[in-house]
């Protein structure tokens, strides 16, 4: 009987030492230790060094030191900070121009990663320091930031959506197309958003003043300071798309054009490169636990039952067809909330879609929907990775719950991204129909 | 109520057992016979043994498993013996793997595992697994290819996926062996980071969506034959503390898995090649003087094995000899088979 | 006393400074790769687990010192409603929940280590250069060690605090 909840109680455990300040990488293995102790024995507590093991051998991670050394040697050789001038001289009187730009930026992460945690702690080290400088609003900033962060989510190319494709059936082509067209809709979503509030609201995201605008020939002599940029996001993209790297691989090309970069234009000392390492380790460290216990919590989870827990529910949902949607999308919001992406692919994607698919909805469109709403799980307090990672990017500058408030406007920018697919299901289709043809 | 050889009887105690498995719920390798596995030991044990499969990934890596039966964090798995390589140098063979393989269909694959499985059983007891022998089918892989292979000098040059000895193979055939991870796969030969790639059969490719990004398919498959998808293998522990009626359920069960297997894979598979004619993909057949050669170069490689020690050993002239039964009496004498 | 703590302190900072070097033969590897598949078709075999090793080590080893310079993330708005005095026994609280997750990771760690180097373990990543990776499973036990000396050195610290023998010095 009790063995029945036991889902439910990991969750409330969790929650509890959560609250109680205990490092969440060491909330997640703990409660996954105690109950696989509890339930099944000491020797079950190799589970824990099982998630260790897996963390240390999944080769798609090495993209989150590598796009963290990146981040932080741009950073330091002022190369992002130029890039910002040119924009915020470019956008003149027009506010809200660098959140923009750091959409944008999030959204080419997305086109070289699928790792969340690569674009938000890219976007916190590169992007939020220069909205801050040029006095936009933080609650905006750091909005913006986990925003386009985890755009790579839905833009292909994106092993989530492989794994997806191969449990239930669908085309990983169409589901890239589908994830390019929703993700592209999001990110013009957000940028509206920022656009609108920007133009009601004066001091939100400022533009420079009238006086101190750029002259034409300003404008056209910073222009130089974003080539080098491009050639890095040319050289990254082009190595990708060429078939030359491997996605995880292109994030090494990019620290490599960095240091070749930085190096060239004498932009970064040998002290700077220096605690560039160590901040690079000690945030990728940061990360990998987290991982590791995130692993643990979810195979102590799927082991207490909580496919079946969730079956179950999912059937006796009321209200029909609608009634399953509902449930399901409720779902995945909750578990996202703990468990990282692939392992809720593996947990949820085999029970729920043959059940929305018997239902008598689309299986693509279905699978868009799944994605968008995990990007959006992402996002949750109080548990949201997108969360951790940013604040691990901020350190002790920003407290946590300054980045929980930030997240509500785009948790309400996605919920309305969501429901628009599910109210017009062409709207999530027109690509993926138009590649068929 | 039954009794077994041993005398144990049953007692009407419930067993719950888990079970894992490398292969994803919701495709065919894991509809096709763990859940009909599972429920043929629930019903026909009447309830008295439950076993709880997970899939992929699900409790731990799928490679831990070998740890983790041994160690009883689970009871039993139904997994790819080839993940053990590192373990034993045998299973490297040891999942039906071979280079050259000239052996064909379910028929022959059956007769070949059922003949080497005590050298594998022994070699798993050595570790402290109980091996319940072969679980079901695999159809041989199939070689994708964005770029016309059309002759074994084709060959030279070309960045190739592969994994386990395929990898060395085609190292010796002049290609460079690249490692990506399953889902890498999509991806690599859709950018043309890699020029082909070897992973499983036509059916199970089809669900990781690979005939969208691969316009050749190079037959005859040289670089692996029919295998088995899966081992049944169980903590020792856990086995002997079954009544002897439950372990003939398992048994039994197990078989019919291995029948189901031969139709959900084999024929399956027969019907999803057409599948991926219709989409689009030639199959390019390899001429046969270049098929000859390239088996040399396979059983050279697979001669080398036999160095690797005893069990090695014992077990490519074990080999050699189903070759001899089963008429490929030319290959049998390759591989050093005399009568 | 004092005197141990520091020593913790330096073994955690070195052992982060050691292992964040990592990060550039990983670079490096990565990037020869690239070039020696696309350019001469002759990728190296170790192109693969090699990169994989140089990531696991650095991310492992690394949480000692994350530890230390208290940068593992947590959920600390309701801690920071709280009296200095409860702040730090939930400190104390955090160090032990800590030690005890360490404890097993050492201990499943060393078990798991050990037994892989009795039988000499390859790699399971099924590639043609299947290198040793027993002595890779020593870095589960090792790291977790080094988390828990510095975890261990907190908790002390914490309760030198909360027996008001010593003021915070962080
Ligand atoms: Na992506
Ligand atoms: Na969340």
């Amino acid at each position: 009987m009790i063995l029945e909840y036991a889902p439910i109680i990991m969750f409330l455990l969790l929650f509890l030492l959560l609250f109680l300040g205990v490092p969440i990488a060491f909330s997640l293995s703990f409660t996954g230790l105690v109950f696989a102790y509890f339930l099944w024995g000491i020797q079950s507590t190799s589970l824990l060094t099982s998630a260790v093991w897996g963390v240390m051998n999944n080769f798609t991670l090495i993209a989150i030191p590598l796009f963290i050394f990146m981040s932080i040697l741009l950073e330091k050789s002022n190369i992002i900070a130029d890039l910002y001038e040119t924009v915020y001289k470019w956008s003149g009187g027009l506010r809200g121009g660098l959140a923009i730009a750091t959409i944008l930026v999030g959204a080419i992460i997305g086109a070289i990663s699928g790792v969340v945690a690569a674009g938000v702690i890219g976007l916190g080290l590169i992007a939020l320091p220069q909205m801050l400088k040029y006095k936009y609003q933080e609650n905006l900033s750091l909005g913006a930031v986990m925003a386009g962060g985890t755009l790579g989510q839905l833009i292909p190319p994106s092993l989530n959506m492989v794994v997806y494709g191969a449990i239930t059936g669908v085309s990983v082509t169409s589901l890239f197309a589908g994830g390019l067209g929703t993700g592209v809709f999001l990110a013009g979503l957000f940028i509206v958003y920022i656009l609108v509030r920007s133009l009601l609201q004066k001091d939100l995201a400022p533009a420079l003043e009238k006086e101190k605008r750029a002259t034409w020939e300003e404008k056209f002599k910073s222009l130089k300071s974003i080539i080098l940029p491009m050639v890095l996001i040319f050289v990254v993209l082009g190595a990708i798309f060429t078939g030359t790297a491997t996605p995880t691989e292109g994030a090494a090309v990019g620290v490599l054009g960095t240091i070749i970069i930085s190096l060239v234009t004498k932009r970064l000392s040998f002290k700077g490169f220096q605690d560039s390492l160590t901040a690079t380790l000690k945030m990728s460290g940061m990360v990998g636990w987290i991982l590791a216990g995130a692993a643990c919590f979810s195979s102590v989870f799927s082991g207490v039952g909580g496919n079946r827990l969730v079956a179950d529910m999912a059937q006796a949902a009321p209200g029909g067809k609608w009634g399953i949607l509902v449930f399901s999308l409720v779902f995945i919001i909750i578990l996202g909330m703990f468990l990282e992406t692939m392992a809720l692919i593996m947990l949820a994607a085999p029970i729920i879609s043959p059940l929305i698919a018997d239902a008598g909805f689309d299986p693509l469109w279905w699978g868009i929907i799944f994605m968008v709403v995990l990007q959006l799980a992402y996002l949750t307090p109080p548990f949201g990775f997108a969360i951790f990672y940013l604040k691990s990017a901020v350190g002790n500058k920003i407290p946590i719950e300054k980045i929980y408030k930030a997240t509500i406007p785009f948790i309400i920018l996605q919920l309305i991204a969501a429901i628009v697919f599910i109210v017009f299901p062409d709207l999530a289709l027109w690509l993926p129909g138009l590649l068929k043809k | 109520s039954p009794q077994g050889e041993s005398g144990k009887v049953s007692n009407g105690k419930v067993y719950k057992w888990r079970m894992v498995t490398h292969q994803i719920p919701g495709t065919s390798r894991y509809d096709g016979t763990i859940l009909p596995f599972v429920e043929a030991v629930k019903e026909a044990s009447g309830g008295r043994l439950i076993i709880e499969p997970y899939g992929a990934d699900n409790l731990f890596p799928s490679t831990d498993t070998f740890d983790s039966v041994k160690d009883g964090v689970v009871e039993m798995a139904a997994i790819y013996t080839g993940f053990w390589t590192g373990k034993d140098p045998i299973f490297a063979l040891g999942g039906g793997t071979m280079p050259g393989d000239p052996i064909q269909g379910f028929a022959e694959h059956y007769y070949r595992s059922d003949k080497l499985e005590p050298l594998i059983s022994k070699v798993y007891e050595k570790h402290g697994i109980k091996n319940l022998g072969s679980f079901d089918y695999a159809p041989e892989e199939i070689l994708l290819s964005a770029t016309p292979i059309r002759s074994i000098d084709d060959f030279k040059g070309k960045n190739i996926r592969a994994a386990g000895i395929a990898s060395i193979y085609y190292g010796k055939l002049g290609a460079s062996a690249i490692s990506l991870s399953p889902p890498e796969i999509y991806t690599g030969l859709q950018l043309g980071t890699v020029d082909a790639a070897e992973y499983n059969d036509f059916l199970v490719n089809k669900e990781l969506g690979l005939h969208e990004v691969t316009k050749y398919v190079i037959e005859p498959a040289l670089h692996v034959g029919p295998s088995s998808d899966k081992e049944l293998i169980v903590n020792p522990k856990a086995w002997e503390s079954l009544p002897d009626d439950l372990k003939a359920i398992v048994m039994t069960a197990r078989d019919e898995a291995r029948y189901n297997s031969a139709v959900a894979y084999g024929v399956e598979n027969q019907k999803a090649k057409q599948e991926w004619l219709d989409s689009g993909v030639e199959i390019i057949q390899l001429p046969d003087a270049d098929v000859e050669e390239m088996r040399k170069v396979a059983f050279d490689l697979l001669l080398e094995y036999k160095n690797e020690g005893a069990a090695s050993e014992e077990y490519i002239n074990a080999y050699a000899e189903v070759l001899y039964d089963l008429g490929y009496v030319e290959d049998a004498k390759k591989l050093g088979y005399t009568r | 006393m004092r005197r141990i703590l520091e020593v913790i302190d330096k073994i955690s900072y070195w052992s982060g400074k050691i292992v964040s070097f990592l990060i550039i033969p990983l670079t490096l590897v990565i990037c020869y790769s690239i070039v020696m598949r696309k350019f001469f078709s002759k990728a190296p075999d170790w192109g693969f687990e090699v990169p994989i090793f140089l990531f696991g080590i650095g991310i492992m080893v690394a949480g000692a010192e994350v530890l230390r310079v208290n940068e593992h993330i947590s959920v600390d708005v309701i801690p920071r409603l709280l009296s200095a005095k409860a702040q730090v026994a939930l400190k104390i609280f955090s160090a032990s929940i800590i030690i005890i997750v360490c404890l097993f990771m050492a201990g499943q760690g060393y078990k798991l280590a050990l037994s892989s180097t009795l039988i000499n373990e390859h790699s399971s990543h099924q590639s043609s250069f299947n290198p040793p990776i027993w002595w890779y499973k020593w870095f589960i036990p090792l790291s977790a060690v080094l988390v828990l000396l510095q975890a261990i050195r907190h908790l002390v610290d914490e309760i030198l605090v909360l027996l008001g023998k010593e003021t915070e010095n962080k």
